[in-house]
């Protein structure tokens, strides 16, 4: 094979990244960084329904805020972070399930609508249901127990480290199970349902079963990055969890990195995290207007992201 | 008056026109025959400017067709009476021929009567949903609406399509009836006998290509053109 | 009985502002294959436009329409010219993004321009209310509905009597077909999506005395929208009219006897069972 050096180069960058707290002491670049990382998971996590399988979802705030209502609703209850998280996840997942079986058999504008309308109907429960969500006001995450091992405690989560490598190891693990689904049969599955629905049913291809696996996958690893952005930020409320913006946000990174590859969602987490941080300095709550513009520089100009740039600046130079 | 040169087309890698050239004169019926796949189709659809070929040119009375889009063809008297007919269909038949006269709104009333007096049908349905008729009577209608328009010259794709023989036989009668009023007529037909037979000149398409071209009655007696269409 | 009743006329009442945001979106939808997503912020600057023009003209809400629609109209046309010409044939699915993008612009856009302050457009008449049939009804409400029905009306006799008007009805129906009837299908987008600009902005007017006004006003409205348009059948004028009403009545009826934070839960609720049970809307055949 001539491209084995692929994988020691990934290796190779992840533990250069991995080094990055040891060097870098001050809270701003790394914040930075760790925003990186979860617009990275969040964006790998929809790219499998809406890259491989072609669903655009716009309405990917209901999985992520799932994942952060449980975690911290279940923390403020004396529940571990740990099983918080993983009991997300399967919240999450369940929800998919059934939204999934509803909504997945509709096309194209349809299916967009009603997974806003999905999503919608969350946050607006969010905002109703007091008792658990504390509405409106929001909750304030509670101190997390210290991780300790064999009576040793490693970290007891303070400072932005910890968040740092959890972020790092979420990104690692979503874009790992983007490229697993790319290379086996799901993944191919999945893309002869993105280019033509109709001929995947004639050649035998059960379109519902492996949409609503996409979805399900996708639901689970969303949560997942909810959750940790909902402790690393220490603060939710239904519109910054469950709101409209999430789910662009998901969908943006995944835009301008490359809907459907493997690497998009990382390209796009880099460029969308960077310019955000210099829009918010510039436009401070504005900061959306630069998103929204972006959004459609990208759409008009770069209509297959920045893979797909660099894929035709590799053929011609090849040409 | 029509004159298409060397008019090439092509989606992607496939080329769909290749290199066609023909003419149609004032008064004539020309028809173009060929299998389906040929390009016949196509070429309409090039020479009205629903697409642009890839090279090539296409000029009525010497008018270069390049720059235009095809809303502005009709204007100038080439009219396209489109495959499948293309009757809107959530519209009566009133109004799809109202919207025939679109550029010709002086010309309107006039045209109209002249409309239901070729096709009585047609006025005996005018309330009627497009969506609705039979097909022979959308495709009187599609005819209808297009002489609406005040043309010159007709581009007629697949008129007896699907029809009835007697229907297709009323179809042919009305297009040399409308030839006979002065409007110069392209023709695509699968129906090759009687589109040979009602034509002056025809030109065979295969594969984007013209193999043949000649008299009408003249191709109707070509071995090749016998073998290839008329089953014999 | 008096409650129900209660419910029923000022749901009504409040649908048929709904109703023309609807059948603005629908209209574009028909004749562009695109889901505007910045619906809902048209409705918004046609607020604040009225807002402008009422605290520094003094100029009625009512009034301000003739203002209003027009400059919708070119805002409209010019978005429709510049951005989403260049996308007809591109995926669905970025067009609708497209939208969503230009609708954050037009939002944070407003945040700038105009904080995000609550404004209100507080007239002698905005809180008055008047008894029908033993029922208090909210005057201004009453008229915008007067003024939503003579504006949906001349809408139609446009789109069913007029040249132009089926000209944009046979651009919808056919693309093709039209430019073979010498209808410019491109000039009749920018039309359709400068009439549907007009419409939003005339809706933003017509609210702007009973509503807050501020930035993010304009999310809800295109969710509705989306909701009223499915109701009735997307591309279909008169259906998002009769959607409107439904959804407004929905919205009033969940508000008196379930909860008022919950109306929204109904009103989208309904919207995804209508959207499995009839894809084509109430009216549309099923597709």
């Amino acid at each position: 094979m001539k491209r084995a050096w692929i994988p020691a180069v990934i290796v190779a960058g992840v533990a250069l990244v991995a080094l990055l707290p040891v060097f870098v002491k001050s809270d701003y670049p790394l914040g930075v960084m760790i925003g990186v990382l979860l617009a990275i998971s969040l964006g790998a996590a929809w790219n499998i329904i809406g890259g491989f399988a072609g669903q655009y979802s716009v309405g990917h705030s209901a999985y992520f805020g799932i994942g952060a209502y449980s975690i911290v609703v279940l923390l403020g209850r004396g529940l571990a972070p740990w099983w918080g998280a993983l009991a997300g996840s399967f919240i999450a997942a369940a929800v998919a399930l059934l939204v999934g079986s509803i909504t997945l058999r509709l096309r194209g504008a349809y299916f967009v609508l009603a997974s806003i309308a999905v999503a919608e109907i969350l946050r607006l429960l969010a905002l109703w249901a007091k008792s658990i969500t504390n509405g409106a006001e929001g909750i304030l995450v509670g101190e997390f127990p210290p991780l300790t091992l064999a009576g040793h405690t490693i970290t007891d989560f303070t400072g932005k480290p910890p968040f740092f490598y959890m972020a790092l190891g979420l990104a690692v693990f979503c874009v790992a199970v983007n490229a697993v689904i790319a290379h086996t049969k799901l993944g191919y599955y999945l893309q002869a349902i993105r280019e033509d629905q109709d001929a995947a049913w004639s050649l035998g291809i059960p379109l519902s079963l492996y949409k609503n696996a996409a979805l399900l996958i996708s639901a689970a690893l969303a949560a997942q990055a909810g959750a940790l952005t909902a402790t690393y930020v220490s603060f939710m409320d239904p519109n910054s969890m469950l709101g409209l913006d999430v789910s662009v946000r998901a969908v943006l990174v995944c835009i301008l990195g490359g809907v459907g590859t493997i690497w998009g969602p990382v390209a796009g987490a880099i460029v969308f995290t960077l310019l955000d941080e210099v829009l918010l300095r510039y436009l401070t709550q504005s900061h959306l207007l630069g998103l929204g513009a972006l959004l459609i520089a990208a759409i008009l100009f770069l209509p297959d992201g920045l893979m797909g740039l660099v894929t035709r600046l590799r053929q011609r130079s090849r040409a | 008056m029509l004159r298409v040169e060397s008019l090439s087309f092509a989606y992607g890698d496939a080329q769909v026109l290749d290199s066609v050239s023909l003419e149609v004169g004032k008064g004539e019926i020309v028809a173009l025959v060929g299998a389906n796949g040929a390009g016949k189709t196509t070429l309409l659809r090039t020479v009205s400017r629903l697409v642009k070929p890839v090279s090539g040119k296409v000029t009525l009375d010497g008018e270069d067709f390049s720059r235009l889009r095809a809303h502005e063809v009709v204007r100038r008297g080439l009219i396209h009476v489109p495959e499948g007919r293309r009757i809107f269909p959530e519209m009566t038949v009133r109004e799809n021929l109202r919207l025939g006269s679109f550029t010709t709104r002086t010309d309107r009333e006039r045209n109209l009567e002249k409309a239901f007096a070729l096709f009585p049908v047609l006025l005996a349905r005018e309330g009627q949903l497009g969506g609705t008729l039979s097909g022979g009577e959308q495709q009187m209608l599609a005819l209808a609406r297009g002489l609406m328009a005040n043309p010159r010259l007709l581009l007629l794709d697949e008129p007896s399509l699907g029809l009835a023989p007697i229907i297709v036989k009323q179809i042919f009668e009305t297009i040399v009836a409308i030839n006979q009023q002065g409007i110069s007529i392209l023709l695509v037909e699968q129906n090759v006998y009687q589109s040979l037979h009602i034509a002056q000149r025809a030109y065979v398409l295969e594969r984007g290509r013209v193999v043949l071209q000649g008299e009408g009655k003249a191709l109707l007696e070509n071995p090749d053109v016998k073998k290839a269409f008329l089953g014999a | 009985m008096i409650r129900l009743l209660q419910a029923v006329l000022g749901g009504l009442l409040t649908g048929g502002v709904y109703a023309l945001i609807g059948a603005g979106l629908s209209l574009i939808f028909g004749v562009l294959r695109v889901i505007n997503f910045a619906q809902g912020e048209l409705v918004m600057l046609g607020m604040y436009l009225t807002w402008l023009l009422f605290t520094f003209l003094h100029l009625d809400p009512f009034v301000s329409l003739i203002v209003v629609m027009p400059v919708l109209w070119m805002l409209g046309w010019a978005l429709e010219a510049l951005l989403l010409d260049r996308m007809h044939g591109a995926l669905p699915q970025n067009q609708i993004l497209l939208t969503m993008g230009l609708g954050l612009v037009l939002s944070n856009g407003a945040m700038m321009a105009f904080t995000s302050d609550y404004r209100l457009v507080s007239t002698t008449y905005s809180s008055s209310s008047f008894m029908l049939a033993g029922v208090a009804l909210s005057q201004p409400l009453a008229v915008s509905f007067v003024l939503t029905a003579a504006i949906a009306t001349a809408l139609w006799v446009f789109l069913a009597r007029t040249d132009t008007g089926m000209a944009i009805r046979a651009t919808a129906q056919d693309r093709d077909a039209a430019q073979l009837m010498g209808i410019d299908v491109r000039r009749m987008s920018r039309l359709a999506f400068g009439i549907g600009a007009a419409l939003a902005g005339a809706a933003g007017a017509l609210i702007a005395p009973t509503y807050y006004i501020f930035p993010q006003v304009g999310g809800s409205f295109t969710l509705k929208a989306f909701v009223v348009v499915v109701l009735g059948g997307l591309g279909s004028v008169v259906g998002a009219m009769l959607g409107g009403l439904i959804i407004g009545i929905t919205e009033s009826l969940s508000a008196t006897y379930i909860s008022t934070e919950l109306k929204d839960v109904c009103v989208y609720s309904l919207f995804l069972i209508v959207l499995i049970a009839r894809p084509g809307g109430l009216l549309g055949k099923a597709e």
